[in-house]
């Protein structure tokens, strides 16, 4: 029970009452008997392994499969496409059931059938499955196909029909036809072959769609051989449709198979055309892509179109007859009045169905007697003893009236009826017996002939023998006849010459050969040969052989020459780096061209030949104008210097072109040289743009430029040049070098001169000039000589002139102002060493005299004090205080004189710095003073550092002591602009000065206050003058009295 | 005991009096030896000359050196001073009116031990000599006299 159960497939359910489970089996095993019988395929697969756990026997039978090989196995490979199945799973993935679809299978044997599947899950003995359910529908798939397959097919032949009914050309419509069968009925190939009844029983095409090639490999014959077994040869032969309906299986297929099969041709099919006569003139092939593709209802239509196309044909061909035969009648009548051949046709009967004017006035009681005729009776027994189905054609002559008529005769392609066409010879028959009547003469001209003539019989006996032969050779006739013909030639060349005549005459024709004769004095004479076998009477047996010698020994000689010379010239020519064209003097036409000039232009030698000059594009209207060519022809010489030329692929060239007309054998020919001077011309070009460019460089130079020949004449005289002398070129040209010259310095300067261009480079000379008017020049020459092509000889010498004069007097007197300054130098030099030794000594030996007034007066106060009285005191305090001062002038001096000596060491200065130190300086000898400082910050400067604080110190010091008596002191130092520099400034409130005296106020020990108001030397401003000269700048001041001063001072920066 | 001997090369015999007086004014009452020019000190400190004889075991505590002095000026007197074994070792103050840099240079390049430049104004002068006694006959230790002893 449970094994059956899991048998049937039907799931058990446990747990149910006795009664239900009774009615549940009952109802299971109505199922099973169901599922067995239904002809629908039923198939279970669990979803987890993909095995069959449920296949009715319609699903075994569908497939083939016996029931063991699909239950429990893995679903075998069902589907005739792969691709299939993935469409399949993916679309129950996406919708969970499938229904009713359409899809190719395959079975167990390989082969193709359409099922209609509808697939859904569900649950078999508690395990997820899917269901599948299939209907074997390739019946109705296939009445499916065939039904599109008809309507396609009525439709090609509703186009076909109507190709046929508009058809004027038999090809266009086979190929119409062929064309709409394969493009709206879908075959894979159309094509119409043409039975031919010859020996091959072949089946050619006439037209064609799809593969050709194929037509061609097939080589389908109608002869009942392997090849004539298709579809084809057996329409031909039964005059009935016949098919492959599968390639790949019909044995009788074999010879096509591959190719087919390859093409993808599965079944093919060929239907007979039949003429009214009931024959097979052609056969319309098809081939599909798929097997058993005809069944009766196409193949009845495909018939039905067979006939429509043959009577299309038959109809075509019948007009293409009519019309032939209408031109050949049309022909004929206007043939026969004009022509004066005879033309007449007549029928195997005798009846003249046709006879000219020309045939009519041969024969005037023609009509009249008809086929009783003697002409027509004749003309009917010389047919009738003709084979005439052998040759239709024959020509015989015929005298009528004393006339001869050469008639042609042929049969009318029926075979009933005879044309003949007859014209009067009459005149070549006079012709031939006046031939006759001239043997005669002629014999006798072969022994008066110049000519050698000489006739040997078959056996080569010397049967005649002219008297020019006698000569050519200095036998006698007599001597030779009856002797062997060798006799004549050199023994050496005798066996050659005999078989060489052998040959020569087992030829159709003798051709003309050279056999040398041997003299009968020894010498050999080359001699051309020209002969003629002479036949019996009925012209085929040789009774003789007649020859004509020509003694070419001299010709040959200068043909040996000319053919050396030939050579020479060709290879000449051949090998010419210049284009050579030949022309005809008369013609114009070209004859031979080089290839150098081929390749030039790029053009083919035949291009060239033939034609005329002007026809080739290159030379338009060269000799091809009159002139110019009647000018050749008068000059022999033509010669064009520059001529623009375009060659084949657009390039410009200029040419040169010389013609020269002379005469070759007889002829007047014209050479045309031809050569690329697009080169020469582009650096002659150059050059001329060169010496121009040259002349204006020299003429419009600046620098005077003059150039002489080795002879010193001169040769250019440029503008400069001409203002440099006032003299024009017109005058110096042609005249002596030293026209240039001054009196006195003539004969140095060119001996000069002479030096200087002896060495290989001139070098820069010193030459004065004389001035047209008496001034003289200094000049500086800067020559260089010009060579010769061979680099050798001299040819002149140009020299570049510069006046110097004024520079030369500047350079004087900048000489005399160095030696000035020089000297000034070593006297300031010497100067300052005395300064130098001076300040040493007052810086010593004065100051000792100071020093002992000072402390004597002091020792007298000291000591004698209580003796004096205070007004000796007072006198004492002078004294010391006079020494004091004393000592601080020198001292002050003494700096004055350092700050002019010391050495300068330039550097960045950092001036705002130092004034902030020098302030503070300030500040901390007197602290109590309450003085606005305004320093403008990051003044840098460039000078001596040790100098610029010095400088600076005064300046500011300065400012500082005269502003001690305002109360709200302010010292401001800062940078502004004058006159494009930088200038530096100090300014203060304080008591400022009277600007009369501002000329003074840099003087040493000058001073504008008293010492009583300001203490001081007077020393600081001349310090610092000093410092700001040396430093290459320069120091001002601005000033009132009681409103303060401002210096100002620039450094050279 | 020895005597603290200073020399005084001076050619002015206004400043000698003046040197003098402020000595005396300063309380140093050391043996002064006046040389009036170069030659003369040079035959004191090497016993030549007016000076032959002289024991050179006693070398002046200080030498008072002027640099302008007739016949051999005071930098080459100071040469030959560093140039001598037995006087090397002296202590020599330049004592002038110059103050030129290169006296001042040279003065120390040759191995002067100190630069006084003598002030106009008596009361200084009196001052710097004050100080320049004080500091070198009392307050700087001298190098040993007798240094031939120490080269033997």
């Amino acid at each position: 029970m449970k094994d059956k159960a899991r048998k049937s497939g039907i799931p058990i359910i446990r747990d149910i009452p006795w009664g239900i489970q009774e009615a549940l089996k009952e109802s299971d095993n109505n199922l099973k008997t169901i599922a067995e019988t239904v002809p629908t395929g039923i198939g279970i697969v669990g979803i987890s392994d993909g095995k069959f756990l449920y296949v009715n026997s319609a699903y075994e039978k569908a497939f083939g499969y016996a029931h063991d090989e699909l239950i429990g196995q893995t679903t075998p490979d069902i589907y005739w496409d792969v691709e299939d199945q993935t469409k399949i799973l993916n679309l129950l993935k996406k919708n969970k059931n499938i229904a009713d679809y359409n899809v190719r299978l395959k079975k167990k044997d390989g082969t193709m059938f359409w099922g209609m599947s509808s697939i859904r899950p569900i649950t078999y003995k508690g395990n997820p499955a899917l269901l599948g359910i299939l209907t074997d529908i390739t019946e109705r798939k296939k009445a499916e196909n065939d039904v599109m397959r008809l309507d396609r097919e009525l439709q090609a032949i509703r186009e076909c029909d109507h190709a046929i009914v508009h058809a004027n050309d038999e090809k266009a419509l086979l190929s119409d036809v062929c064309r709409i069968l394969c493009t709206t009925a879908g075959y894979r190939l159309a094509w119409v072959g043409a039975v031919k009844y010859n020996k091959a029983k072949s089946v050619k095409p006439l037209a064609w769609k799809g593969n050709k090639k194929y037509i061609a490999k097939a080589k389908i014959t109608w002869a009942d051989t392997e090849r004539g077994q298709g579809p084809t040869g057996l329409a031909v032969r039964t005059s009935k449709t016949h098919f492959f309906q599968d390639f790949a299986t019909e044995s009788a297929a074999a010879p096509w198979r591959d190719e087919a099969l390859l093409l993808g041709y599965r079944s093919s099919i060929a239907i007979p055309l039949i003429a009214d006569s009931g024959s097979v003139f052609a056969v319309l092939s098809l081939y599909s892509s798929e097997v058993n593709s005809f069944n009766p209802a196409e193949v009845r239509l495909l018939e039905e179109l067979a006939r429509d196309l043959s009577f299309g044909i038959s109809t075509l061909q019948e007009r293409a007859k009519r019309q032939q035969a209408e031109a050949e009648v049309s022909h004929l009548a206007t043939f026969p009045a004009m022509n004066p051949m005879q033309v007449i046709e007549i029928d195997i009967s005798g009846t003249v169905q046709y006879c000219n004017e020309s045939t009519k006035k041969l024969f005037p009681d023609l009509e009249k007697r008809g086929i009783k005729h003697p002409y027509l009776v004749g003309l009917l027994q010389i047919v009738r003893t003709h084979s005439l189905l052998k040759s239709k054609t024959f020509t015989r002559e015929l005298e009528v009236a004393g006339k001869y008529h050469e008639q042609l005769i042929y049969i009318v392609g029926d075979g009933q009826h005879i044309r003949v066409y007859g014209h009067d010879i009459s005149e070549n028959h006079q012709a031939e017996a006046l031939l006759r009547e001239t043997s005669n003469y002629l014999n006798n001209l072969l022994d008066y002939a110049n000519a050698p003539i000489i006739v040997w019989d078959t056996h080569f006996r010397i049967s005649r023998f002219n008297p020019a032969f006698e000569r050519l050779t200095g036998y006698k006739a007599n001597d030779v006849m009856g002797a062997q013909l060798s006799l004549l030639f050199p023994p050496d060349r005798k066996e050659e010459s005999l078989q060489q005549i052998h040959r020569t005459l087992a030829g159709e024709r003798w051709e003309i050969v050279e056999i040398p004769i041997l003299r009968v004095d020894g010498e050999v004479r080359i001699v051309l040969w020209n002969s003629a076998n002479v036949y019996d009477s009925d012209g085929k047996t040789i009774i003789a052989t007649i020859a004509q010698g020509q003694d070419i020994t001299e010709r040959k000689q200068a043909e040996e020459q000319l053919k050396i010379s030939e050579t020479q010239y060709r290879r000449l020519f051949e090998a010419a780096k210049d284009g050579i064209l030949i022309l005809d003097a008369d013609t114009g036409q070209i004859l031979d061209v080089n290839p150098f000039l081929t390749e030039m232009l790029g053009l083919a030698y035949k291009e060239f030949i033939g034609k005329h000059l002007w026809e080739l594009g290159y030379f338009k209207d060269i000799i091809a104008n009159k002139a110019n060519f009647s000018e050749l022809q008068a000059k022999k010489y033509i010669r064009y210097e520059d001529l623009p030329l375009r060659t084949s692929d657009g390039r410009e060239m200029k040419v040169e072109f010389v013609s020269n007309l002379y005469a070759v054998d007889h002829r007047k020919i014209i050479q045309c040289n031809i050569r690329d001077i697009t080169k020469r011309k582009q650096a002659e070009e150059k050059l001329q743009e060169t010496t121009q460019y040259l002349n204006n460089l020299l003429d419009y130079a600046n620098a005077p430029i003059i150039v002489w020949d080795p002879l010193f004449h001169i040769t250019r005289f440029n503008h400069a040049f001409e203002n440099l002398t006032g003299i024009s070129a017109e005058e110096a040209v042609g005249k002596k070098l030293d026209m240039l010259f001054p009196q006195d310095s003539k004969v140095e300067s060119m001996t000069h001169i002479h030096e200087a261009m002896s060495g290989e480079r001139w070098e820069v000379v010193e030459i004065p000039i004389l001035r047209r008017d008496g001034a003289v020049r200094i000049v500086l020459w800067n020559s260089a000589t010009l060579l010769g092509i061979d680099g050798k000889k001299m040819v002149a010498t140009i020299a570049q002139g510069q006046d110097i004069t004024e520079r030369k007097q500047a350079e004087e007197n900048v000489k005399k102002l160095n030696e000035e300054l020089k000297h000034r130098a070593a006297e300031l030099e010497v100067a300052n060493k005395e300064l130098e030794a001076f300040s040493y000594s007052v810086s010593h030996d004065l100051r000792a005299p100071l020093r002992t007034m000072e402390g004597f007066s002091q020792a007298l106060m000291e000591d004698c004090s209580d003796i004096l009285n205070d007004e000796c005191k007072d006198y004492l305090r002078r004294i010391q205080g006079s020494a004091e001062l004393m000592a601080q002038l020198i001292d002050d001096m003494l700096q004055l004189s350092r700050l002019t000596r010391a050495d300068m060491l330039f550097n960045e200065v950092n001036l705002s710095e130092i004034a902030q130190t020098i302030l503070n300086d300030l500040k901390t000898i007197q602290p109590k003073r309450i003085v606005k400082f305004d320093i403008a910050p990051g003044m840098i400067a460039r000078g001596d550092e040790k100098l610029l604080r010095v400088a600076l110190h005064n300046l500011l010091e300065n400012a500082w002591k005269f502003s001690s008596k305002v109360p709200e002191a302010h010292i401001e130092f800062g940078v502004t602009d004058h006159q494009g520099k930088k200038a530096y400034f100090i300014r203060d409130n304080g008591a400022g000065f009277d600007m009369t005296y501002i000329a003074k106020i840099f003087n040493p020990f000058q001073r504008l206050h008293t010492a009583t108001e300001f203490p001081g030397t007077g020393i600081g401003l001349a310090s610092v003058q000093r410092i700001i000269h040396r430093h290459g700048g320069k120091v001002w001041a601005e000033g009132k009295v009681g409103k303060g001063a401002t210096f100002y001072f620039t450094l050279n920066e | 005991l020895e005597e603290k001997i200073i020399l005084l090369v001076e050619d002015n015999p206004n400043d000698v009096t003046l040197t003098e007086r402020a000595l005396k004014k300063s309380h140093i009452l050391n043996r002064l030896v006046l040389a009036k020019d170069g030659a003369e000190a040079l035959d004191y400190l090497f016993g030549t000359g007016n000076w032959a004889g002289r024991d050179l075991s006693n070398m002046p505590q200080l030498v008072l050196l002027d640099i302008k002095l007739p016949k051999i000026d005071g930098l080459e007197v100071l040469r030959r001073i560093r140039a001598d074994s037995r006087t090397k070792l002296l202590p020599v103050v330049i004592l002038t009116s110059s103050n030129e840099e290169k006296d001042l240079v040279n003065g120390y390049a040759m191995g002067a031990n100190s630069y006084i430049r003598k002030p106009v104004n008596f009361n200084q002068f009196a001052d710097a000599v004050r100080q320049l006694g004080l500091y070198w006959l009392v307050l700087n230790e001298c190098p040993p006299c007798n240094v031939r002893h120490l080269d033997a």
